[in-house]
């Protein structure tokens, strides 16, 4: 950690952006950081971070690297590229640098949280490194949001509920607690104040995958219409690019072979409606995403919050 | 896990205009491979792409396979040639059949699976390149006079054969 108040101090700004959502303000005071200090460590694991959110995991990966090529043993660093592998699903290597974050700096929550997200991701239990993290820090809302989802997929409602209250009273903009209380609301079946929490969430990152997951679960109980084209719109929009492409050529080539499979056995309306249906998924695959961002946007500004909120 | 500590080169921009991979797969799909794969190896380059050799062997693979494919629609019969199909004789109305669609459409397949691999593969740097300042060229209306050419070029200014099938 560098010991430069000057730098701290611009760190520090940094980092009150990110906990504020605000992560192209971020990403611009630690790239005017590092363009008078290109060694810091920290600042370039802290773009990496950012970047991730951000969805651009190529200059994430950049900076991840650069953070660990100018400290191997900063803790920072590690945690940005065991990130920067979980959010390109390389599980293995993620562990390895998060295994060392916990060798460098054992008394740190944090990296027991991402512990227990990577087990989570795996599909393997995560209780123990959840209940180290709190152990450790039981004043992180990220923390007791994550505890909080972790209870409430094991099917203890109640302490789910606690633990999203604790880290709402911490942090009311913590949008991981938004959304842990906003799981528990729909479970019980109050999908206005539910909405509210999920709203509150989007309000601080518009493409909270999360988020927009909650969203369409609210929806779906109320129009199921519309919560199953709400459904397949956050599918695609959250795919990631190279995913997205795969699945239209594979429908393309699909759809290709099933018009010829109806020619040659003499259906050739049936044929003529695959080719015609294609070419109409094309055009909608053109005006959906426009038209799921104005719904998206009616529904953050239609929605007011409660005083009592 | 190995430690360094030293400075990583900054990776300028080149001076080649590149565009966004999405660009080039577009164009593979709408003007064809003629112009497609030559235009991810121009990319290739003007975006800086580090791993030249998987391209080269993408590539190889992509124009081996298809050729391949290329080869038995030509070598497959005409459908005139053809006993009526078992398909046919089941629904009761012989009608010719023949594989040559089917492999035509393995082939789209094929090309279209290796521009994907292709387009993957610069993904990521198309990304950096902007990062460091870069910027992506609009490649729309070079896409858009491809789908307009592909006919001629393919027809009429180059001769017709196996092929044709594999640039198109």
């Amino acid at each position: 950690m560098t010991n430069d108040p000057h730098i701290q101090r611009r760190l520090q700004r940094a980092l009150d952006r990110i906990e504020h959502a605000d992560l192209d303000g971020a990403v611009d005071l630690l790239q005017e950081l590092l363009a008078t200090d290109p060694d810091v460590v920290e600042a370039h694991a802290l773009l990496a971070l950012c970047f991730i959110d951000l969805r651009s995991l190529g200059p994430a990966r950049v900076e991840a690297e650069t953070a660990i090529a100018l400290d191997g043993d900063c803790a920072l660093a590690h945690h940005a590229m065991g990130d920067v592998c979980l959010a390109e699903g390389k599980f293995e290597i993620a562990a390895q640098h998060l295994d060392m974050t916990l060798a460098l700096e054992p008394g740190n929550a944090v990296h027991y949280e991402r512990m227990a997200t990577l087990e989570r991701l795996r599909g393997r239990p995560y209780r123990d490194w959840i209940e180290r993290a709190l152990e450790l820090d039981p004043n992180d809302p990220e923390i007791l949001a994550a505890a909080s989802y972790e209870r409430f997929t094991a099917g203890d409602i109640g302490e789910a509920r606690r633990c999203a209250d604790e880290a709402l009273a911490l942090n009311p903009e913590c949008d991981d607690a938004l959304l842990a209380k906003a799981r528990v609301l729909l479970s019980e079946g109050d999908t206005a104040d539910a909405r509210e929490h999920v709203v509150a969430a989007l309000r601080c990152n518009a493409m909270n995958e999360e988020a927009l997951r909650l969203l369409v679960a609210v929806r779906a109980r109320k129009n199921p219409l519309l919560g199953a084209w709400m459904k397949w719109s956050v599918w695609m929009e959250t795919m990631h690019e190279g995913r997205r492409i795969a699945w239209l050529v594979g429908l393309m080539v699909g759809s290709l072979l099933l018009a010829q499979i109806f020619r040659d056995l003499g259906w050739d309306t049936a044929a003529v409606v695959v080719r015609t249906a294609w070419l109409g998924f094309v055009a909608y695959t053109w005006v959906s995403p426009v038209a799921f961002h104005r719904m998206l946007k009616r529904e953050l500004e239609d929605v007011h919050l409660d005083d009592d909120y | 896990m190995t430690h360094s500590r030293h400075p990583l080169p900054r990776r300028e921009p080149g001076p080649l205009p590149a565009v966004r991979p999405s660009v080039v797969l577009a164009a593979t799909v709408f003007a064809g491979v003629w112009l497609g794969w030559p235009w991810f190896v121009f990319n290739a380059f003007a975006l800086g792409l580090e791993d030249k050799r998987r391209l080269a062997k993408r590539l190889a693979v992509g124009l081996a396979g298809a050729t391949a494919l290329a080869f038995v629609v030509v070598a497959l019969p005409e459908p005139g040639d053809m006993a009526p199909s078992l398909v046919g004789l089941v629904m009761d109305e012989p009608r010719p059949f023949t594989w040559i669609p089917y492999v035509i459409i393995a082939l789209i397949g094929w090309k279209s699976a290796t521009a994907y691999l292709l387009f993957e593969d610069q993904r990521r740097s198309a990304e950096v390149y902007e990062y460091y300042g870069g910027t992506l060229r609009n490649g729309l209306p070079l896409v858009a006079a491809g789908a307009f050419l592909r006919s001629w070029i393919l027809i009429e200014l180059l001769p017709v054969g196996w092929w044709t099938l594999v640039l198109a």
